[in-house]
């Protein structure tokens, strides 16, 4: 019976040494994504000023091709002219005038009668949102990039129109980079077949599944 | 014949197989160390490296010339290795509008870019949280969310990550010292220091702290050679790693990784004690809340929302 000891002994040694090194198991890691993603820039450029475009292989700005050509007060815009690309979805504000001069094309409007530059823009979009506008200036809103202590290096604020397209200002959704998939958090829940997307983080349940999923490959 | 030699034939082979087993049970304790990296074996000065905040000039220096060398001999790389002190005069705070994230989790691979977390298996600092609206119960969240586009409608997104504690449970209960809070309210972990008993994985509430189970794999590539000692030089296995507020940029002036990538400003970051800065307006300000707040970690991760949306949606 004394023989039994070193007998179980001798099993797990020949156990062990079979099955001694695991090794680096094949861990799920981090799907592909394009790396271009994590690229640090403002998500859009600003107007240049006086703003300008390119036509025929010519740099117009505004108020040159609308010397040429001039538009009528009223008469819109529509898919067959120059701005047909714009789509406005600007609330209540949706007529080009709202913003744009039309005496100087080069230059915006703000509240119907004081004439700015489009390096201004920000005292324009604070006339109708002065709290996001009082929010910027103090850094509370928006994007600041670069240092935090400006005695150490330059900071980099994004204006309004660096951000949001001023015809149509609602963030744009976006695709979302891969989710987390690490072994310990097992397999992705439906998210519509548990009640209401609930998801306990702290539920291991899906670790036994994730191990005999491993184990039985 | 027996009683002369006093060793029967059953006791000898009792004996002998005792010994065998014995012996092989030995062998078989040892054999991962067959298939141990030869440069996973410490040097006898990287075994006698003493604690951080033990080592003097000299004694640091080697010990980021070992790194140093230990991340080109892996990797190929030439790293910029150092030691950034903490500033007279600073302290950290985090602040993340609930109001603008979006969840498209930029955050997340910008962080794992910058501070050279292990791919596979993959570990991650910040988690973002897909929350129903009405709700800022953790436990409602679900992070494994997968859309075509972020937002949702009916969601909004709730980040987390370390908190970096006044009052932090994770360093009261790490047996060694191998984890401590720095005079700019960063904590940190002394990776060659750590037994990996994983002590402050449990005590911490926040969920923050990431345990190397594994060897971590980063591709040669991808590596970020802008290192420092506390916080993003590569780890080993049975260590334990976490958000360090990328203390080798912000104690040097710079915006942390997962701020500057965020698309939407949701992020800021800055000098609490400066009154002028953006996060000590934020707190003043804003309507702020810290998570857990019952569990008195006293963080310096704070959430904020705008007046804004009365509709609880888009703004008509």
């Amino acid at each position: 019976m004394k023989a039994v000891i070193p007998v179980v002994f001798l099993l797990l040694a020949a156990a062990f040494l079979l099955n001694a090194s695991p090794g680096q198991a094949d861990l799920p890691g981090t799907p592909e994504f394009d790396r271009q993603l994590l690229q640090v820039g403002s998500n859009r450029d600003a107007m240049s000023d006086p703003p300008y475009a390119i036509q025929a292989g010519l740099q117009m700005t505004c108020a040159e091709c609308h010397g040429l050509f001039d538009s009528k007060p009223g008469s819109g815009r529509s898919e067959h002219k120059q701005h047909g690309h714009i789509s406005l979805s600007h609330g209540m504000n949706n007529s080009c005038y709202g913003c744009h001069s039309q005496q100087d094309r080069n230059k915006l409007i703000l509240k119907g009668d004081e004439e700015i530059a489009y390096a201004d823009t920000p005292l324009l979009c604070a006339s109708c949102h002065g709290t996001t506008f009082r929010d910027w200036e103090r850094g509370m809103h928006g994007r600041t990039n670069g240092f935090w202590d400006k005695e150490r290096g330059p900071q980099v604020r994004q204006t309004c129109t660096q951000c949001h397209d001023p015809h149509s200002p609602a963030f744009a959704p976006l695709a979302p980079l891969p989710g987390p998939n690490t072994r310990l958090m097992g397999e992705p829940v439906d998210q519509d077949a548990h009640h209401g997307g609930h998801h306990n983080p702290l539920d291991l349940s899906g670790l036994k599944h994730a191990w005999e999923a491993q184990n039985h490959e | 014949m027996s009683e002369t030699t006093g060793m029967g034939r059953r006791s000898f082979l009792r004996g002998g197989l005792s010994v065998a087993a014995g012996m092989g049970a030995f062998v078989a304790a040892l054999r991962p160390l067959a298939d141990m990296d030869p440069d996973d074996v410490p040097s006898m000065e990287g075994f006698l490296q003493k604690h951080y905040k033990e080592m003097n000039e000299t004694e640091m220096n080697q010990a980021l010339a070992r790194i140093a060398k230990r991340v080109e001999d892996r990797y190929g790389v030439v790293p910029n290795v150092r030691d950034v002190r903490s500033q007279e005069g600073v302290e950290f705070v985090y602040a993340l509008n609930l109001s603008r994230c979006i969840g498209c989790r930029r955050c997340v691979h910008a962080c794992v870019a910058e501070n050279n977390q292990s791919r596979s298996p993959e570990i991650q600092y910040i988690r973002v949280l897909e929350m129903p609206r009405g709700t800022l119960d953790p436990e409602q969240g679900n992070h494994n969310y997968d859309r075509p586009t972020v937002p949702d409608e009916d969601h909004f997104y709730m980040p987390i990550q370390c908190h970096q504690c006044a009052n932090p449970p994770c360093v009261k209960v790490c047996p060694v010292e191998a984890t401590w809070t720095e005079p700019d309210g960063i904590t940190v972990v002394d990776y060659d220091w750590c037994i990996g008993c994983r002590y402050c994985e449990a005590a911490c509430p926040y969920w923050a702290r990431r345990f190397n189970f594994a060897k971590p794999e980063i591709p040669a590539e991808q590596i970020n050679p802008e290192m420092a000692y506390l916080s993003n030089r590569p780890r080993s296995m049975g260590v334990m790693e976490k958000c360090t507020f990328c203390l080798h940029r912000t104690r040097e002036g710079k915006m942390p990784a997962c701020l500057e990538i965020c698309p939407v400003g949701a992020r800021k970051f800055g000098n609490i004690l400066d009154p002028e800065s953006e996060v000590a307006q934020i707190l003043r300000t804003k309507r702020v809340f810290v998570l857990k707040a019952e569990q008195n970690t006293l963080p310096r991760f704070f959430y904020y929302f705008d007046e804004r949306y009365p509709q609880g949606g888009r703004e008509q």
